[in-house]
């Protein structure tokens, strides 16, 4: 919630192409969204991608005159999840996973690195089998600290809605988390 | 949760936290990821291009005053616009092609996503500006030749996407050709003039069978697009008072009406006018009553091409001023001078006149001369002016020799004055006229 009127100052110079706002723009964003990006799709060099499309998304958007009017943050957010549901659709995920293994911690065990990944691998395929605004709620709110206010800009539903989104979501995770672990 | 759900499921948490920990990110890579994003952005800001319609009336706005070169190819713009709104124009009204009628997948046909999909890819495969040019033609007429057909069939439900994408490549042509090889840009640009040309002939040739089913909404589409090219040329002068990037607030000097004006890339600019500034506008006004700007400058600029109007802001300061010099300096010398010393001084007077009237000189001769002397006659005339009335006034009442004086430079400042107002005379006629 806080820096929302900056946000808008940001954007109105953004829209004026001042390049001050716009590299304002990139640097409060680009960690979070990369942070984002990478925890779901699990590969640093596709969540480089997806930071790089949205952000050039952004530009589209102002420069035919859309574009957001004051969440832009939770506005970002939402074109790179848009941006991962494409990849993923498309089938290209999770085959560059040995690059994340490696940049992980020094001071592992191969097989803990291992486990690792293939734990974290659990998590990002149980959270594309919820619905993609649960998807985003959970994650926007629980790794990405946003407010209520922004996550329902994100997901363009009311703050009620997305406390709905979040208790179903969590109870779909949950089951689901029951299934892998009895899954051989 | 950590965030904002406390008494999460202790379970979900820790299966939740393995997504917590991301891998260190390659710096190197964050930072060309900005540095594309803001070079994307400055290409962005260059890349916004007007409409074709804007496009459009620019040249005809362009080809009323002068030769034309549009996008460096020798042509009469009107030539072109012409052509192309006729183009437009009957396409909208366009009828059955018995003659095109021939076998071509149209939209909503199976095989239709290939065939566009097909020219998408040949448009993102050519790396060479002249041949996506001709590939645009080439797509235009593909869909001039499915709209022919879709009439004759009578499905009017796809017509308006044909007609979009018909203009969408007819738009892409021709602004291609301002990527296009200087060497091959003449040829090229011939070509899609006699493209445009012959759409135009094959549309007027078949609009006579249209079918009555689609000839309503056709005399609709007529009369919207002649109502779109239905502009007429407008001028005015006004003070800038905001200067937006695609719009301009001008508070009109006749009636004090803040009228906005659009501004294109085909509209000229005179180049350092600023917000204040008192400018001339050309434009073109739609049938709306909006106004796009087809040239905006300096009022006094106008006068420069004219030869006379330079003078018409210098010549108003220096009679203003002048004027009120010389009044005031002929009563006091004339009263006072009655006599005496009319010869004797004159000489005197005239060598001390000639220090104050060298500042008046110098104001005078500048303006005279044709002005460089915007900027600076006005400064300058305002200060001397004020200068020379308070010091003739002070010499008449003390001394004889200021009666001579005065008399000399009113001789001097009744010639300039003469000159201005004979300048300002004519300008005002050619203005009126």
């Amino acid at each position: 919630m806080s820096g929302m009127l900056d946000d808008q100052a940001l954007l109105a110079g953004a829209r004026r192409y001042e390049e001050q706002a716009l590299a304002e723009i990139y640097d409060r964003y680009n960690l979070g969204l990369y942070r984002y990006c990478v925890r779901l799709l699990g590969d640093p060099d596709t969540a480089e991608d997806c930071v790089a499309e949205t952000y050039s998304r952004l530009l589209r958007a102002l420069r035919s005159g859309g574009g957001p009017n004051d969440y832009l943050r939770a506005y970002l957010y939402r074109v790179a999840h848009n941006w991962i549901v494409d990849y993923r659709r498309k089938g290209e995920s999770e085959d560059r996973t040995l690059e994340f293994v490696t940049t992980d911690g020094t001071d592992k065990s191969p097989s803990e690195i291992v486990q690792g990944e293939i734990d974290r691998k659990d998590v990002r395929d149980a959270l594309f089998q919820l619905t993609p605004d649960q998807r985003q709620v959970i994650v926007l709110k629980y790794f990405e600290g946003l407010s209520n206010e922004e996550v329902a800009a994100a997901v363009d539903k009311t703050i009620g809605a997305v406390k709905s989104l979040q208790n179903r979501g969590l109870a779909s995770l949950k089951r689901l988390m029951t299934v892998q672990e009895n899954t051989p | 949760m950590k965030n904002s759900s406390p008494d999460l499921d202790p379970e979900l948490t820790a299966f939740l936290e393995n997504l917590r920990d991301v891998p260190e990110r390659n710096m190197e890579r964050a930072a060309r990821g900005r540095e594309m994003f803001l070079t994307e952005a400055r290409d962005s800001q260059l890349a916004v291009s007007p409409s074709l319609f804007h496009r459009l009336i620019g040249w005809i706005a362009i080809s009323r005053s002068k030769e034309v070169t549009v996008m460096n190819w020798k042509l009469a713009p009107i030539t072109l616009a012409v052509v192309i709104a006729v183009g437009i124009t009957t396409l909208f009204g366009s009828a059955v092609a018995t003659a095109y009628a021939s076998q071509v997948s149209l939209p909503g046909e199976a095989l239709y996503s290939v065939k566009t999909g097909l020219e998408s890819a040949q448009l993102a495969l050519s790396r060479d500006a002249a041949r996506e040019v001709r590939l645009h033609l080439r797509f235009a007429q593909n869909r001039l030749e499915e709209l022919a057909e879709l009439i004759r069939l009578g499905q009017s439900d796809q017509l308006a996407d044909v007609i979009a994408e018909f203009e969408f490549h007819m738009e892409a042509a021709i602004e291609g050709l301002d990527d296009v090889d200087p060497d091959e840009h003449e040829p090229l640009a011939a070509a899609v003039m006699q493209a445009l040309s012959r759409y135009a002939q094959i549309l007027t040739s078949l609009s006579s069978s249209a079918p009555e089913l689609v000839r309503e909404a056709i005399e609709e589409a007529i009369q919207a697009s002649e109502t779109r090219m239905g502009m007429h040329e407008v001028e005015f002068m006004g003070f800038v008072i905001e200067m937006g990037k695609d719009t301009w607030a001008i508070e009109r000097a006749l009636d004090g009406e803040l009228v906005p004006v659009s501004i294109t890339d085909e509209t000229e600019i005179e180049e350092g006018i600023v917000e204040g500034d008192l400018v001339r506008v050309e434009a073109l006004e739609n049938y709306e009553g909006a106004l796009i700007a087809v040239e905006i400058k300096f009022a006094d600029e106008n006068e420069n091409e004219n030869g006379n109007e330079n003078e018409n802001a210098n010549e108003n300061e220096n009679e203003n001023e002048n004027g009120n010099e010389n009044e005031n300096a002929n009563e006091n010398e004339n009263e006072n001078e009655n006599g005496n010393e009319n010869e004797n001084e004159n000489a005197s007077e005239n060598e001390n006149e000639n220090e104050n009237e060298n500042e008046n000189g110098n104001e005078n001769e500048n303006e005279n001369g044709n002005e460089n002397e915007n900027g600076n006659e006005n400064e300058n005339e305002n200060e001397n002016g004020n200068e020379n009335e308070n010091e003739n006034e002070n010499e008449n009442e003390n001394e004889n020799e200021n009666e001579n004086e005065n008399e000399n430079e009113n001789e001097n400042e009744n010639e300039n004055e003469n000159e201005n107002e004979n300048e300002n005379e004519n300008e005002n006629e050619n203005e009126n006229s």
